[in-house]
């Protein structure tokens, strides 16, 4: 079977066709993208905040600020606070999520931090970096949580992952972006090699 | 497009009006503009221009207001079904139908999702672009199994009509030679993947003859001279269909067949031109033209011509003919068989089965492929039937590398979690049947005279469900799924059903055939075998009202089969000044 990916002269070809179909300018917009970057909804705060959201109070905020920097520290690619996964849940949970939805992220938040109270005697922003890493493990080990608190964390990372993943940096820096790629072919995949941020569906 | 080719008033008659503008809509008008005919396209929505009305086309995820989710507010007011559809997000709902604005009943007890796209250009925007023929057997499923009526066609009858319209519309897929699923005219197929041929190999071997191709799918994988003719270009592999495409590189009636009829100069378009009846003149048994309201202020305006294609989608054509009442036709239009609205049928797409593949650690891919891999329905005849239910179901198979959205639902705290989120993970699997659904007469769409939408336009009341053998069907579809993965090697095997969930309720397939059905005997059937009616020789349906059995192939490609045939016929009728 032929691969569809198109060599240089076939890519020469296709932009010929297109840019007699609509003409030039339309056609490379299409292909090579526009400069328009229209300021839309949710935009990455450049303060990336910790007051309160539209669904979460200040503190709640300053405690998922530090889950989304335990879940996706800095390291050579920014951390999930310095894309304002933070601000992304609360503006997210807010707009598409059902009442049960956020409740579960506003449940889960607040458990976190009574935990931390509770059991490590500071509010979890206030714990050590290792401390907060364990303290999110055992949610997921069930060592001192349940299997609902598991259920309602893992719903509340999927969407900081989301956040992170769906970012400007994060799809087209963090990993490999493609908007118009030419064709499906199978390729060679090296060690260390990124994933597509360029998706079509979500 | 040309800004006098729509129209709004006009006393003047034309040849033909045509209800809709979707795949078969776009067809009819193409064949009746190219044989010279004054060809009138009536659609209910509003104008979509290609290219220019492809809001967001392009547009990267994080430009949308919440990363191409649609708000929570908008969907409770006005996509409340339409949010169940798989292609339904913040880049397309422009496409989809507004439910507030467009409200319907189910019978206590049963579900129905419809799922609608108004504007010019229909669901040809928004379909998901398989295209497959049905076989002979499809054709002759309902006479062998004592099961709806026979089709009074039979593979012979559209086999060059396939053929014809495969190489205008431009579907790519692979030869392959079998009973069950006819060759066509193809461009060159997407490519398979190492994981999809070793899956192929391993499966064909274990079970003759069920085999695992290409999808077909009406993109441009090469495009050859007439597509280039009608301001096309290859597919770039976004994926991104229901978007709209600027290169017009899958089939829609704005990229292919509006083109080539506003060419001839025998097209005009009545847009937001919401069809109320049929105009029926009862001396000369004739439809005369069709009785509109307008989608914006709610005047009313008539159309008239000699000839009436009715291609405004199964459940839109049925509801106008059901509110087309005369006294020679009390219960609808062309209905004295009583079967009109009787006998709808979707796909059902309820069971699935997936795994992990192992290995392939060094392979991934490029470009986001607009087609799946495809196994076609093995239980043709009564022979290869299966224990308990009649008839069979094909496959979808999807193969992909997991990513952060997978890998998102695994346990992992701190910076090699966050590493590992950035790389491709293992090969995943999925199988998802795609069942027939038998023809019942109970299955049953009817007008409530009582409620009228904000048009004036009778309430459908949908009385569907999927009955025992569907449900049987889905069952055994989710367990041999589960079985071929096990035997193609996979690991981590599941698979379950989904059909008594209410938004996998029948409708969600888009599917819809059946309540106009095609027949030899007029007692039993509204149409005969060119999709004309038995009792008005000049009112033609060829959308997927016109089915006997739903068959298990997407049915696109035949209707617009159905639709060119039907037009050609009619054609030489006009002629021979027989209509």
């Amino acid at each position: 079977m032929k691969p569809t990916k198109l060599s240089q002269p076939q890519r020469r070809k296709f932009m010929q066709h297109l840019v007699r179909t609509m003409g030039v300018t339309s056609a490379t917009a299409l292909v090579y993208g526009s400069n328009l970057n229209v300021a839309l909804g949710f935009q990455i705060r450049a303060e990336k905040l910790d007051a309160a959201g539209l669904l979460f109070d200040k503190t709640t905020m300053q405690t998922l600020k530090h889950i989304v920097n335990t879940i996706l520290p800095r390291t050579d690619t920014p951390s999930g606070a310095d894309l304002d996964c933070h601000g992304f849940v609360d503006h997210q949970l807010f707009h598409c999520h059902s009442k049960s939805e956020q409740q579960v992220c506003l449940q889960i938040i607040t458990q976190i931090n009574d935990y931390s109270l509770a059991h490590l005697n500071q509010s979890f922003p206030q714990l050590n970096n290792q401390q907060q890493v364990e303290l999110l493990q055992s949610i997921e080990a069930m060592k001192g949580f349940t299997q609902l608190q598991r259920n309602q964390f893992k719903f509340l990372k999927s969407l900081i992952v989301f956040g992170y993943f769906t970012s400007e940096q994060g799809a087209k820096e963090i990993l490999r972006y493609d908007p118009v790629p030419g064709g499906f072919s199978v390729i060679p995949l090296q060690e260390g090699d990124k994933s597509w941020g360029s998706l079509a569906y979500y | 497009m040309n800004k006098d080719i729509y129209i709004k008033q006009q006393n003047e008659k034309f040849d033909v009006l045509v209800v809709g503008s979707g795949i078969t809509g776009g067809w009819a008008a193409k064949e009746f503009c190219e044989r010279g005919f004054k060809t009138l396209m009536i659609e209910r929505g509003r104008v979509v221009e290609h290219r220019k009305d492809y809001i967001a086309e392009g547009k990267p995820v994080w430009e949308y207001d919440n990363r191409s989710k649609v708000d929570n507010l908008l969907i409770e007011q006005q996509y409340k079904i339409q949010k169940d559809c798989y292609a339904f997000h913040d880049g397309t709902k422009q496409f989809f139908g507004n439910d507030r604005d467009l409200p319907y009943e189910t019978t206590e007890g049963t579900d129905f999702r419809w799922i609608r796209g108004n504007q010019l250009g229909g669901k040809s925007l928004l379909w998901h672009r398989q295209s497959y023929r049905m076989c002979e057997d499809d054709f002759l499923a309902n006479k062998r199994d004592g099961v709806g009526n026979d089709w009074p066609i039979r593979y012979d009858d559209i086999a060059d009509w396939y053929s014809y319209v495969e190489t205008f519309a431009g579907i790519s897929g692979s030869k392959e030679n079998l009973p069950n699923l006819p060759d066509g005219e193809f461009l060159p197929p997407f490519a398979m993947t190492g994981p999809e041929k070793a899956l192929k190999a391993k499966i064909e071997k274990a079970f003759p003859g069920r085999n695992l191709i290409m999808g077909r799918t009406a993109h441009l994988t090469e495009p050859t001279l007439l597509h280039l003719s009608q301001g096309r270009v290859q597919c770039q592999t976004r994926n991104e269909c229901q978007k709209g495409c600027s290169f017009g590189a899958y089939f829609s009636t704005q990229s292919s067949t509006l083109p080539a009829a506003a060419k001839t100069n025998n097209l005009s378009i009545a847009a937001n031109s919401v069809v109320h009846s049929v105009i029926y003149d009862e001396t000369r048994n004739r439809a005369i033209g069709v009785r509109v309201i307008d989608n914006d202020d709610l005047s009313t305006r008539e159309y008239f011509a000699d000839v009436v294609f009715l291609c405004a989608s199964t459940i839109g054509t049925t509801q106008i003919m059901l509110n087309s009442t005369s006294k020679k036709f009390p219960n609808g239009i062309a209905n004295s068989s009583g079967v009109l609205g009787h006998y709808l049928m979707d796909h059902n797409y309820n069971a699935r089965a997936t795994g992990d593949i192992e290995g392939f650690d060094d392979e991934y891919y490029k470009g986001r492929r607009p087609s799946s891999c495809y196994m076609p329905n093995f239980q043709t005849r009564p022979e290869l039937y299966r224990k308990g239910y009649l008839r069979g179901f094909a496959y979808g198979i999807n193969t992909y590398r997991s990513d952060w959205r997978g890998k998102s639902q695994q346990d992992g705290i701190g910076s090699d979690f966050k590493q590992q989120l950035s790389t491709p993970g293992k090969w995943g699997v999925d199988f998802s049947a795609q069942g027939e659904m038998l023809p019942h007469f109970d299955n049953q769409m009817s007008l409530n005279p009582n409620k009228k939408d904000k048009w004036g336009m009778p309430l459908i009341n949908f009385n569907v469900e999927y009955r025992e053998n569907e449900k049987a069907m889905m069952d055994d579809a989710a367990e041999m799924g589960a079985e071929m993965l096990r035997a193609g090697g996979c690991t981590n095997v599941k698979s379950g059903t989904s059909y008594e969930l209410p938004h996998r309720a029948p409708g969600i397939a888009i599917h819809e055939v059946g309540t106009a059905r095609m027949g030899r005997d007029p007692k039993t059937s509204v149409l005969n075998q060119y999709c004309q009616s038995h009792d008005i020789p000049n009112l033609f349906v060829t959308d997927g009202s016109a089915y006997c059995s739903s068959g298990v192939v997407n049915p696109s490609l035949t209707f617009m089969a159905l639709t060119a045939r039907a037009v050609d016929y009619c054609a030489k009728e006009m002629k021979a000044q027989r209509l």
